[in-house]
């Protein structure tokens, strides 16, 4: 059993996201949100397993909700809800700490997979992501080539998983390429996640210019 | 900075007169200068009841006794109040060419060889010792030999204390020698040093000139000061004529050049003269003629003097304060000495001028003052050219940045205005058709909830493709596949349709714009359209490769479904033809029963007027 927040200012889709929570026997409803205000509300006590939250609340900017509940609760899987799954929303989303990304108007089988499959410590990725997360990588080995730091740099395989999703291929093909099981490929991309908001961490500064966008 | 310069520049003179005050504190000396004079070949002192006749010195043999040469004799009495006690000297400026000194019957020196007559400038001093004088009247006999054609002369003699005498001696030989010679020195530096100048800037002929005459001028000071000539007299008069012509002939072309003045014809007249002027000392005449050319000469070359002197004074009035200064203050001194020493050697019959070796200094300061003046102009000049060079070469830099940065913007502004037209078509043929299409038929209430939900999820694939074909892609094929791939997953899946996804590298293609991007994805998602829509196939496969040729990448995307039959789908597939046109590829469709392959090919090397965009834009605005 898995215990859901929703934060979303549209009501049909707050209404809509609640009621596939509510048809799937292993997740339960935490708090359904649709500002920021009250999901700092909700998130003062307690800690959702898992936290989806669209980005252009009417309040603020659901990056702040996601950055706060990053640091706070590490426990919990944070989903940014984004309309195009464009790579703008997306990597600012997983700089703040989100290690997954839901497009709106996903069909309930998919929303309910992807959440299961966040409970088991895999991460969605689509190929233009991938693209960008390799550009990123390597410029920051470029920059911090002097500072030892494991988490600045992508391992041997993590590039190697990357640069197959960027090419189109599913996780299914990737495990099969590389010889490994289809969970480990996806638990390699929220490690990767993870590793761009570490790196990310020390560049709030270009965090704050980004939510200019959203 | 004037005022010092000038107390340096008369720093000689200044000198000269210090010399002047130490000889004045001397003990008193007697100036004999009224004698008896005696021609004879004698070679002792003739008695005094010979025929003696009164002469005044200095006795200039060219103007008592013109043309005479040979033996003559002088006789000078002075008076002693006592026998001295201390040596006496007898001292003289002049003595020519050849002299010996007796003192009461006893010769106490000679100048020189007698017979041998020198061109010599030399003042004279002979010890006398005390024992051949006594007191009351003492007598001095002076035997002077005067060659052929010789300058003869006896200046007057002066007799005191050596130590009274000794020092009219040193000042006559300081002024008259040793500065002649450092005179020389200078001028010869002056004019060696202005010869290099021209040797490095061959188009100044002014310095050759100066250099030239300056050279000329300085050796002929030093012939003069020869002491016993090792040349014969025809030679030395012929390298004096020689250098004397040279010499006034170049410093007059040096006045010509400083006035900024040619005039070939008086310069050739010049050198004419000066060679006439050398070419004269070997001919032996008293010819009325020879007179009057000689004449002739003399005064040419004092008038010619005057002319250069003038010619330079004139073309100083363009130069600066200080040259222009030096200049006239050179003229003025040249030209008054010369003038001086004319009426001295008329009126005083003095032999040799006091000015003479001296009179070009001043000139030498002035035209090195020029010299140094046109070399540091020279150098400001090109500075300041340089400068200004350097403020140009800033301000094109400034004016060409400012127009790159112009040509920047437009580039910019092109380029957002064809990334709009891009988007715009897009939108016009993708989501906006899709859009306008559902519609309609939502309107007709054709449709079921599941077909519009369909409908509009087609809608938004079509949309996020437009903004997936934002991203940069860098020429690079396969992350455009894999989006597609990504966006159209989900359906595939839902359809139940098997994606075999054969993606191989392929090299980097030309042409990849995000327009060209664009079109390549617009055809493939047409294919998978028509496989999802058309073909109820269960398998897809995708593939990518290189052609036989190596020239082209290939994509194919082959099902097992129905196929189709005629032109099914034909407008989609004009589209797709007329994209793949406008990226420069081809496109290949076959279609049977079992199946149907869409086969496109990229060209790897860029081709010409086919890539660029402009095309399609038109073909779209007529399709529009």
């Amino acid at each position: 059993m898995a215990t859901v927040m929703v934060v979303e200012d549209d009501p049909a889709f707050l209404k809509r996201f609640c009621g596939i929570i509510a048809s799937d026997p292993d997740l339960e409803l935490f708090a359904a949100v649709s500002d920021c205000a009250s999901a700092r509300q909700a998130l003062a006590s307690a800690a959702p397993d898992v936290l989806l939250t669209d980005l252009g609340l009417p309040d603020g900017s659901g990056i702040e909700i996601i950055r706060e509940a990053s640091r706070r609760f590490a426990a919990t899987d944070i989903v940014v809800i984004t309309v195009f799954g464009d790579e703008n929303h997306v990597l600012a989303a997983i700089e703040a700490g989100a290690t997954g990304y839901i497009l709106k108007d996903s069909i309930p089988e998919q929303f309910v997979g992807l959440i299961k499959e966040l409970r088991a410590g895999g991460s969605p990725i689509s190929p233009v992501i991938a693209r960008q997360l390799l550009k990123r990588f390597k410029a920051a080995s470029g920059q911090e080539s002097a500072r030892p730091t494991e988490d600045a740099g992508l391992s041997a395989r993590e590039s190697e998983v990357l640069s197959l999703i960027a090419k189109g291929f599913s996780f299914g093909e990737i495990a099969r390429v590389l010889g490994v099981s289809k969970h480990t490929v996806t638990t390699h991309v929220k490690k990767i996640y993870q590793k761009l908001a570490v790196h990310s961490r020390g560049e709030a500064v270009y965090e704050a210019g980004k939510m200019g966008l959203i | 900075m004037r005022p010092a310069r000038w107390v340096s520049s008369s720093a000689g003179f200044v000198f000269l007169l210090a010399v002047a005050s130490w000889a004045a504190a001397a003990p008193p000396v007697l100036a004999i200068d009224t004698a008896l004079f005696l021609r004879s070949e004698s070679a002792e002192p003739p008695p005094d009841s010979a025929p003696w006749r009164a002469q005044a010195l200095p006795d200039n043999w060219k103007k008592s006794r013109p043309k005479a040469f040979g033996y003559g004799w002088y006789r000078l009495t002075f008076e002693l109040s006592a026998k001295p006690e201390a040596p006496y000297a007898i001292y003289t400026p002049w003595m020519r060419t050849i002299g010996a000194v007796y003192v009461n019957g006893t010769e106490i020196g000679r100048t020189g060889a007698f017979g041998t007559p020198q061109l010599s400038p030399y003042p004279q001093v002979f010890v006398v010792p005390p024992n051949l004088l006594r007191a009351g009247e003492n007598t001095l006999h002076v035997r002077l030999f005067v060659g052929d054609a010789w300058r003869g002369a006896l200046a007057p003699l002066t007799v005191g204390e050596d130590t009274a005498v000794r020092p009219l001696y040193d000042k006559r030989y300081f002024v008259q020698i040793t500065g002649a010679q450092l005179s020389s020195a200078l001028s010869a530096a002056l004019g060696i040093f202005m010869l290099m100048v021209w040797f490095r800037r061959r188009t100044e002929s002014l310095y050759a000139y100066f250099g030239v005459g300056a050279l000329g001028w300085a050796a002929m000071n030093a012939l003069y000061l020869v002491r016993d000539p090792i040349l014969n007299r025809d030679c030395l008069e012929f390298l004096l004529a020689a250098c004397n012509g040279t010499s006034t002939v170049c410093l007059s072309l040096f006045a010509l050049r400083y006035a900024g003045l040619r005039w070939p014809r008086i310069e050739k007249a010049l050198w004419a003269w000066a060679a006439v002027q050398v070419a004269l000392v070997f001919v032996e005449s008293d010819a009325p003629w020879m007179m009057v050319l000689e004449k002739f000469l003399d005064y040419s070359r004092l008038a010619l003097i005057a002319a250069w002197l003038m010619l330079l004074a004139h073309a100083s009035r363009k130069r600066p304060g200080l040259e222009r200064a030096l200049v006239l203050i050179a003229v003025a001194f040249f030209g008054g000495t010369i003038i001086r020493d004319m009426i001295a050697g008329e009126l005083l019959g003095e032999l040799d001028s006091t000015y003479q070796p001296y009179r070009a200094i001043p000139m030498c300061i002035a035209i090195g003052w020029a010299l140094v003046d046109r070399f540091v102009h020279s150098l400001n000049e090109s500075e300041r050219l340089n400068a200004e060079l350097e403020r140009r070469v800033a301000e094109k830099h400034a004016e060409l940045e400012l127009n790159y940065g112009r040509m920047n913007e437009l580039e910019r502004q092109r380029a957002v205005a064809a990334e709009r037209q891009r988007i715009m078509s897009d939108m016009h043929d993708g989501v906006g058709g899709h859009l306008i299409s559902t519609l309609s038929l939502v309107e007709q209430g054709d449709l079921t909830a599941a077909e519009v939900a369909a409908a509009l999820r087609e809608c938004l694939d079509d949309l996020r493709l437009t903004i997936d074909s934002l991203e940069p892609t860098e020429d690079d094929l396969l992350p455009v596949l894999g989006n597609l791939r990504y966006r159209l997953d989900e359906r595939l899946k839902r359809q139940g349709v098997e994606l075999d996804w054969r993606i191989t590298e392929v090299p980097k293609l030309a042409n990849m714009t995000p327009r060209n991007v664009l079109h390549v994805l617009r055809i493939l998602q047409e294919a998978f359209t028509n496989v999802l829509k058309h073909a109820k196939a269960s398998n897809v496969e995708v593939e990518t490769g290189v052609d036989a040729a190596g020239e082209h990448v290939y994509i194919r995307v082959r099902d097992d479904g129905c196929g189709f039959a005629g032109d099914r789908a034909g407008h989609g597939f004009a589209n797709m033809r007329r994209r793949a046109q406008v990226v420069g590829g081809a496109l290949a469709i076959h279609s049977s029963p079992a199946g149907t392959t869409v086969s496109l090919s990229l060209p790897l090397q860029p081709i010409p007027h086919s890539g660029d965009g402009r095309a399609y834009s038109r073909d779209t605005a007529k399709a529009a």
